[in-house]
């Protein structure tokens, strides 16, 4: 098994150990077969296509952690499940040879992206910005916007 | 620069979450997004912006027969800046079929690298030409991607495969005054003893037919030889679409053309002159011409000869006489269709002439349909109908070949090559 199997395996363990834990530890016990759903959705889709079936995975991640989230279960454990979740869906979208450049390059600059995100995160913990209401429709506005360009660019492609 | 799918599904989910923070006046849902927003960016500070490649097509054989293994490579050497990957997409045109190897291929490409990829594919009887090929190049992580195509030409002529015929005369009526291998009963330079006739000053001595000599002591007498010609043979292809059995009709037209690839060949290596029509779709013509680049002529537009219908061509009527010089050998590959006898006596009364080489498609479609068939009122029907429009052919003077295709061609050409012969001598 090469070490990238060995990592997508763990991530996607890690990912779905960690909202399950999350839930589990506030109580949110029924949460736990939509954790399994997931993993049924992405089996059920894996053949059909790889990257359809990731990206149900990722989303379902994604929206389980900001449930979570929205539910006040301790933020460790959604971040670490949607981490997790992300090196997930890139492992099971990437394909190389083991031991190629290509894998090595990608394996860097997921790491970075890695180490930037959880940076970032840390950094934004610490330093808790306050947006005026202006700035927070402004920001709604575009995001609105951005989610329709988003759509329409996805069924474009 | 365009974004994929990954980088947009990217892109939904982070406009999703903060939708979703703001609706839920959650900041700490905004810490989802930060993630997501590091991969996105880290993807788009590695991006390629341009590419200077460079790529070269290799073929291992200009010419093939057809359903003969070609094998391509490709190699890819990057002139620009490193490229973490790139996707080299080759061109797999119709009528191809892989047989290995891989027409499309990913690696990453350092500055002044060359890399090389292939595959093997095998085809019918076709002409092959490439341009490009596609490369996409994208950052490590597959977010934004640059595409373009960079020249990669290559071409490679599919031949018909030649059907095996030993070497054979058909002898025309009329030669042309050029040297060749036919006999043009008249007296000249040969082989063949045609007569003797009185010495003339100026006649080699080699010739001199010294019995004869011997007995009229006064006289000397000189041995003639039959003078040997080149011929002209033109063939006709008869390529509309007669019937609806578009997949019995294919199979026909493609051993008619190599029975004409192979007779081509057998005419044009002995030195005679070989012209071309095909009626069918496009229309393809070959002026009269002799030797091997005159065969390489002939074989590529084969190559390109297509079945098809046609209206201004539909009976036969119009084929253009220049192509086919006074007194040629006219050999026309045809299924026969039920208005074309107006055509043939046309040829005849041109002076052309004819052998026709009808291929038995009725006969073809009751062997492919099974045992009973040959039996059923149908096949009986067309059997006789095209009995009927043969037997109205040959009373023009035509000599016809009725080829069933799933017995050789050559029996049956000899057999027509001694008629004509035997009807030339009478």
């Amino acid at each position: 098994m090469s070490p990238r199997t060995i990592l997508l395996i763990l991530s996607l363990s890690l990912s779905t150990a960690s909202l399950g834990a999350g839930y589990f530890l506030a109580g949110y016990w029924q949460a736990m077969p939509a954790l399994l759903l997931i993993w049924l959705a992405w089996f059920l889709t894996r053949r059909r296509s790889v990257f359809l079936s990731s990206a149900i995975f990722l989303t379902a991640t994604i929206m389980l952690a900001a449930l979570g989230l929205f539910w006040h279960i301790p933020t460790v454990w959604m971040l670490a499940g949607s981490l997790a979740g992300l090196v997930g869906w890139d492992l099971l979208n990437f394909k190389a040879q083991p031991g190629s450049l290509f894998e090595k390059s990608h394996l860097r600059s997921l790491g970075l992206a890695l180490l930037v995100g959880i940076s970032g995160m840390l950094a934004a913990a610490v330093f808790q910005f306050q947006l005026s209401f202006g700035a927070a429709v402004g920001l709604a506005v575009l995001a609105a916007g951005g989610f329709v360009f988003g759509i329409r660019q996805i069924f474009k492609s | 620069m365009q974004l994929n799918r990954k980088s947009l599904l990217l892109v939904f989910l982070i406009y999703g979450l903060i939708l979703f923070a703001l609706a839920a006046r959650n900041g700490e849902m905004l810490l989802l997004v930060i993630p997501l927003l590091a991969y996105l960016i880290v993807g788009l500070a590695q991006a390629p912006t341009s590419m200077r490649l460079k790529a070269t097509r290799t073929l291992d054989k200009i010419s093939a027969l057809a359903h003969e293994p070609i094998e391509v490579q490709i190699s890819v050497e990057n002139q620009g800046n490193g490229l973490s990957f790139l996707s080299v997409l080759d061109n797999v045109l119709p009528l191809m079929e892989k047989l290995d190897g891989e027409t499309e291929t990913q690696f990453a490409l350092p500055t002044g690298i060359r890399k090389t990829f292939g595959y093997r594919f095998r085809a019918p009887r076709s002409i092959f030409i490439w341009e490009d090929v596609f490369v996409r190049a994208s950052d490590p992580l597959g977010l934004f991607e640059v595409g373009t195509h960079i020249p990669a030409q290559g071409e490679v002529l599919v031949r018909p495969t030649s059907m095996p015929l030993r070497p054979l005369t058909l002898k025309p009526s009329a030669t042309l005054h050029t040297a060749g291998p036919i006999p043009a009963r008249l007296a000249g330079a040969g082989t063949d003893f045609w007569g003797v006739r009185e010495f003339r000053p100026g006649d080699s001595f080699r010739w001199i037919n010294w019995r004869l000599t011997n007995r009229h002591p006064n006289k000397m007498f000189t041995n003639e030889y039959e003078r040997e010609e080149m011929a002209d043979y033109g063939f006709i292809l008869d390529a509309r679409r007669l019937t609806d059995s578009s997949a019995l009709e294919e199979e026909i037209f493609e051993v008619s053309v190599s029975a004409i690839a192979s007779l081509s060949d057998i005419f044009l290596r002995t030195g005679n002159r070989v012209s071309l029509l095909a009626l069918g779709k496009p229309i393809l013509q070959v002026f009269p011409g002799s030797g091997k680049a005159h065969l390489n002529s002939l074989l590529v537009n084969l190559s390109h000869a297509n079945l098809g219908g046609n209206i201004r061509f539909r009976n036969l009527d119009y084929f253009p006489t220049r192509l086919f010089p006074n007194r040629s050998l006219l050999l026309v590959f045809s299924l026969v269709g039920l208005r074309d006898l107006k055509a043939y006596s046309r040829m005849k009364a041109y002076g052309y002439d004819v052998l026709l080489v009808s291929p038995n498609l009725a006969a073809h479609a009751a062997q492919s349909a099974g045992d009973t068939a040959p039996h059923s009122p149908a096949y009986r029907a067309a059997r006789i109908e095209r009995t009927l429009h043969l037997k109205d052919i040959q009373k023009l003077g035509i000599q016809v070949i009725d080829w069933h295709i799933d017995q050789p061609l050559e029996p049956a050409v000899r057999k027509a090559a001694r008629a004509m012969h035997h009807r030339r001598n009478t």
